[in-house]
This record gives structure tokens, sequence and C-alpha cells, in this order.
């Protein structure tokens, strides 16, 4: 499904990520972890293609096609979802309306008929429920005044709308407490399927107790240094991310 | 002379011609307002951006061509101006036709009692000494040409009377039609309202052009709220992209009114929106709200006077500018609070949207506070489209141009929320839809 290789990103004139190479196939569920600054949510970013970053190295293929070469709203129309860790408030802008004018773009792009107003409110009344999302919020501007875990719920609430092929969750677990977290887990597990894919960026092994990931991969300094299934998560709970440099130094 | 100057003689001298054929030219009183009014024209001259308050607008075009003052006798058919009715709202309805009033096309229901309502050229007619209220000053210097213009002219609009403890039973939507197919019109409305003591009324003004030719409008709106009257203001500017809109609404309120103003300037190559209320009575409130939309090379102006008289009054103002192409737009907010009046409440806020790198927004807020326990406060901002919500919206499958008109119906949208009646506020925003979809996609996805 994903394929990326030799990735090469600088901002600026800093280079951030120093050639990431990672095979994400469909079903399965990634882990990417690392310290701060490792260029974890730089690669998110990257992904979904938000402007400002520089790719001077490197691919990344998705379906086949040259991701990195579409705007942001054709790759969600291929089914990419970025889940922000910090998601932006838009005041003045309902999240249903928002919602339903993004689903439809969505199926306008792949040859489907749009929803109408009453299959589509139906549709996110069921996934508000399943994510745990209070109805009332649905009408309110975007996030505006959304509590840190309610704009969570509400990326996994969109998540669960736009049913995306592969969703890519940039710290979707920071400034949760463990309740949100298990609904926000719940909403993920829920999505997986063997045609789809996740990619959960994270810091804290945390997450991963409630979404267990197939690889877990470590980023440090723009690139994966580490890679291995469940246990390597549980090893760098254990001894830190400074186990990292230690061995890598060894 | 020069261009200008025999501009300004071609009116006078128009005016001088009309003159006796307008209502009341024999009430001596009505006769001598007019005729002052055109010597203060004459002397004045159209305004240029060496005064203060014209410093960014500049009216040259507008002052190069004749617009004709004479009335006209056009029929408009009723289906016509079908478009410009607010289909959910009941009200009472006033529609005229380059200022004159168009009784075929009008409705006023059933009154209650303590109640006048009619159009202005049957109040000069009939009961003139009626009006003396909203003409105190005609013995002062003017020093505003339009104002001045309009007043020479004085023959129809609209008058609104309500008594002590009356309250208006249905909106009332005052609809102004320009036409000027057969001659280059100046439409100019003076509406007159007073309600007494205690009263409440929602009246709505919007102005249109029912054909593409170029008309000069100059509207004239005054106010006079008694104590603990309530006046709910409506604008809606969208006249055709050749025509130009000069108004002025001025407001004058005693101890404990309340006066709530919404404007929405769409139309019109060069408009002009001044607003000015003075607060004369302790505990007065007044709550402006402004939104202003330019494309093109268009250019839009709005001037608001806030003059704080008394203690413990209210004012509040929130404009928004959203400019795209070569437009300009301009705010100009004064406040003033007089030594008189402690414990003054004043804010205002202007944030300017800029949909290109060719557009331009003038922010000038003027403070003038002689009193010491006050709280004033103002905030000005000029500024493009969020990047950060753009990607959002488009990570999301928002096409650019349809996120571009979402988040720019985003900075619209409290503007449009705090407007009370709701039919209004609905239709209004149909129409900021259907302009933005002019240039983003955003209809075939609402």
């Amino acid at each position: 499904m994903l394929e990326i290789n030799n990735l090469h990103v600088r901002v600026g004139d800093k280079t951030i990520l120093n050639g990431i190479n990672l095979t994400v196939k469909a079903g399965e569920v990634h882990a990417i972890m690392g310290p701060n600054g490792s260029g974890k949510s730089t690669l998110s970013h990257v992904l979904a293609g938000r402007a400002g970053y520089e790719v001077i190295e490197g691919s990344a293929r998705y379906q086949g096609k040259n991701l990195l070469e579409l705007s942001p709203e054709t790759r969600a129309h291929a089914g990419v979802f970025l889940g922000f860790q910090y998601p932006v408030e838009i005041p003045g802008v309902n999240n249903m309306y928002f919602l339903k004018a993004a689903i439809n773009a969505r199926r306008v792009a792949n040859g489907l008929t749009e929803l109408d107003a009453f299959d589509f409110i139906q549709m996110a009344k069921e996934k508000a429920k399943l994510v745990g999302l209070d109805e009332s919020l649905l009408q309110r501007a975007v996030n505006e005044g959304f509590s840190g875990g309610e704009k969570k719920r509400n990326e996994i609430f969109q998540m669960a709308v736009l049913e995306p092929q592969l969703a890519i969750l940039d710290e979707t677990d920071s400034g949760l407490d463990i309740d949100a977290l298990k609904i926000v887990a719940e909403g993920v597990n829920a999505l997986r399927d063997p045609d789809r894919a996740v990619i959960l960026v994270t810091h804290y092994q945390r997450l991963l107790d409630y979404i267990v990931p197939d690889y877990v991969h470590v980023l440090s300094e723009g690139r994966i240094v580490r890679s291995g299934g469940r246990e390597l998560a549980l090893t760098l709970e254990e001894k830190g991310y400074s186990w990292l440099k230690e061995a890598a130094a060894t | 002379m020069n261009a200008a100057a025999d501009m300004v003689a071609r009116y006078c001298a128009e005016l001088a011609s009309i003159a006796p054929t307008l209502p009341a030219a024999e009430v001596p009183w009505i006769q001598q307002t007019r005729s002052k009014a055109r010597d203060d024209f004459a002397r004045l001259g159209f305004p240029t951006r060496l005064q203060e308050a014209w410093h960014y607008t500049n009216v040259g075009t507008l002052q190069r061509r004749f617009f004709s003052l004479a009335s006209t006798d056009i029929s408009i058919d009723p289906k016509a101006i079908e478009p410009f009715l607010y289909t959910d709202l009941d009200c009472h309805q006033l529609v005229f036709v380059n200022s004159i009033y168009a009784p075929a096309l009008s409705t006023i229901g059933t009154l209650p009692s303590g109640v006048t309502l009619e159009n202005l050229a049957t109040t000069l007619a009939q009961t003139p000494q009626q009006l003396e209220p909203f003409f105190h000053s005609r013995e002062q210097p003017a020093d505003h040409a339009f104002n001045a213009l309009n007043t020479a002219l004085l023959h129809d609009g609209t008058y609104l009377h309500l008594a002590p403890n009356t309250q208006l039973d249905k909106p009332l939507h005052l609809l102004f039609l320009s036409v000027g197919k057969a001659e280059e019109h100046c439409a100019q409305p003076r509406n007159l309202i007073q309600l007494g003591t205690g009263s409440q009324a929602v009246v709505l003004e919007s102005y249109h052009s029912l054909d593409d030719a170029a008309c000069f409008t100059n509207a004239c709106s005054q106010v006079i709220l008694e104590a603990e009257a309530t006046l709910h203001h409506y604008k809606l500017q969208e006249e055709n992209q050749l025509s130009y809109h000069i108004a002025s609404l001025q407001v004058q309120q005693a101890q404990r009114s309340h006066f709530e103003s919404h404007l929405l300037s769409l139309g019109a190559t060069l408009a002009r929106h001044e607003l000015s209320v003075d607060l004369n009575g302790e505990g007065a409130h007044c709550s402006l709200n402004g939104l202003y939309l330019g494309g093109g090379r268009q250019h839009v102006d709005c001037h608001t006077e806030v003059r704080h008289m008394q203690a413990g009054a209210d004012s509040r103002q929130i404009y928004k500018g959203i400019l795209d192409g070569r437009a300009r737009g301009v705010f100009n907010g004064q406040v003033y609070v007089h030594p008189q009046a402690q414990k003054s409440n004043a804010e205002q806020s202007n944030h300017n949207l800029l949909l290109s790198n060719d557009a331009e927004a003038d922010t000038k807020p003027e403070l003038e506070i002689y009193a010491d326990d006050v709280r004033c406060s103002h905030g000005a901002t000029v500024g493009q489209l969020d990047d950060d919500m753009l990607f959002y919206l488009r990570s999301r499958g928002l096409p650019e141009d349809a996120a571009r008109g979402l988040l720019t119906l985003g900075f619209a949208r409290d503007l449009l929320e705090r407007m009370p009646l709701k039919p209004v506020a609905e239709q209004l925003e149909k129409k900021l839809i259907e302009i933005l979809s002019q240039s983003h996609g955003l209809k075939s996805l609402i």
C-alpha cells in the first residue's frame, strides 16, 4: 500500500528526514516511535501533503502512485487520512457542514453519488456514538473551544466517517486520559480491516497496549534506527530512548 | 470654473428648477430647509481626499458624470422585485423606484394603533410639521455635502413614527430599486424614524439595481430613539458594479434606548456607509455590526462615529471586510467620549481578510476620550486565510477552492449569527455562498 524509499526531507535549510525506508501493507498496523525532534511529525505531514517541506531525495508511493506529487485533497480522495497532533480550531465552520462537504468531495472524485443530508446525518450520528463524541459537538465550529480530548475524539470521529485506506495518526494519544485513550483505540481498532493500514505515530508505548501493532519502528534523527515487533515498544518503555543511543554507540 | 464646480453648479441648477414641484414646496420651513441645503451643497461641493473623512475614498469618478435628479415615472413588473423579497419573513413592505414610492409594489398591513408608517412624500404633503424634530439643525452650517444634496431634494422616502410603548407588529422592509436604462439617475431617499419611549421596531433597508445601468444612490436615514426605545436596523447594499452608493444613517439615542445595526455591503463600484450614533442619554446602548465584501475594483468604505455624551452608555462595533481582486476596503471608526460620560464602555473591532495580493484594507480607529473612568478597547487586523486551517480542510478531502470558500464564509459567520432575524440571516448567508461560489467551488458541496 505504502512504500517509502530513502526519503530525505528538508524544512528551510534544515534536513529533518535522512533516508526513511518503510513499507506498509494492507491490513497492517505500524507504530512509529521516537524522541521529540526525531522527525515523526514531519513524516506524517509529508505523507499528507503539507506545504513547506522539501523532498530532496527518495520517494513515497501509495497504491502504486507517486504520493508526493499529489495535492492534499487528492491524497484524501485516494484514502489517506492524517489525524493531527494539534487539530486546528476553525471558527465559523460547522463540523457537520465541513465533514459533509469533505465526504462528498471524496465521493464525487471517486465517481460516486453524493450523500444526501439525511443519510449523512444518520451515518455521522452513528459514528459519533461509536467514538463517544458528544453529539452537541457536531453542530459546533470545527474544534472551536473543544477540550484537548474532544479534539482528538473529533479526529477519530472524522476518520470513522471518512473510512480511509491509510490512516496516519500523529500522536493522537498525547494529552488523553486513560478513558479517552481507550475510546480512541476502539475507534482505530474498529477500522482495522484486511484492506486498510494504520500508521500510529507516538511518543509513548501506552497507546500500544490498546492498539496492538504488527510492527514497531524507532525513529531517531530522521532515520528508522530499529524495527521490530510489539516487544520493541516494551523494551523502549523499559530502557528509554537513551538506550538507542547507547546501542548505536556500541 | 473647473469641471467639479461645473458639476456642482449643474446639480444646483436642477435642484432650483425642481424645487417648486417638490412636495410641501409651499411650507416655509421646508422650503427654507431645502434652499439652505442647496446653498450648503453649492458651497461645499463634492468632498475631496484633502478632507480627513474622505482621505481613503475618492469620489472623482462620481462627480465627473451627471445623474439626473428629476423624478421618473417607471412602472415595474411585480415579478421583477421577487428576488429581493424575504420570502420567509412576514413584513410591511415599502418599495421605491429611484427613490420614488411605488404603491403598487408596496404592502402596508393593518398597523397597530400608535404607529404611523407612510412614504415621506405623503407626510410632506399632509403633515409636514411632524418632521420638524428631524431638522432642528437647519439653522447651523452643514458640513456634509451628500447630506446637503439629499436635503436639498427632500422629496420621498419613509416616515415611521411610533407612539410611546408601541411595538411595530412586523418588520418593515424598505426596498430601494435603481433603474437607469433611459437616463443615469440619482436616487435620494430620506428615511425618518422616530420611536417613542419604550417603543420597538425592526427595519430593513435594501438597495438593489433592476438593470445594469450606472446609478447613484445618495441615501440618508435618521433615527430618533426616545428613552428605552429599541430599533434593530438591517441594511443590505447590493447595487450593480457600475453604481455608486453613498449613505448616511444618523441615530440619536435617549437614555436606556437600544440600537442595533447589521450591515451587509456587497455591491456598487463605490460604496460608502456612514453610521453616526449619538448616545445622548445615560445607559443607552448600541451595537453596530458590519460585513463588507469587495471584489474586482470595488471600493467600500465604512465610517462609524459613536459619541458617548452621557454616563454609563455602551457601544460595541464589529466590522469585517472580505476583499478580493483589486478591491479596497476602508474602515474608519471614531469613538468620542465626552468629559461627562463616565462609566462609558466602548468596544470596537475591525478585521479584514484579503483574498488576493492586490486587495487592500485600510483600517483607522480614532478614539477621543475625555472622561477618565471609562472602558474603551479597539482592535484591528488585516490578514489572509490561515494556512493551517486550509491544510486541515484539504487533508480531509476538500478541494482548495472549496476550502478557501468555506473558511471565508467562516470568517463572516459570526456576523450572520448575530442577526436576531433568522429568515434574514439565512437569506443573506445564501447570498454570501452564491457570491463566494463565483470564485470558489463552494456551492456544489453544500
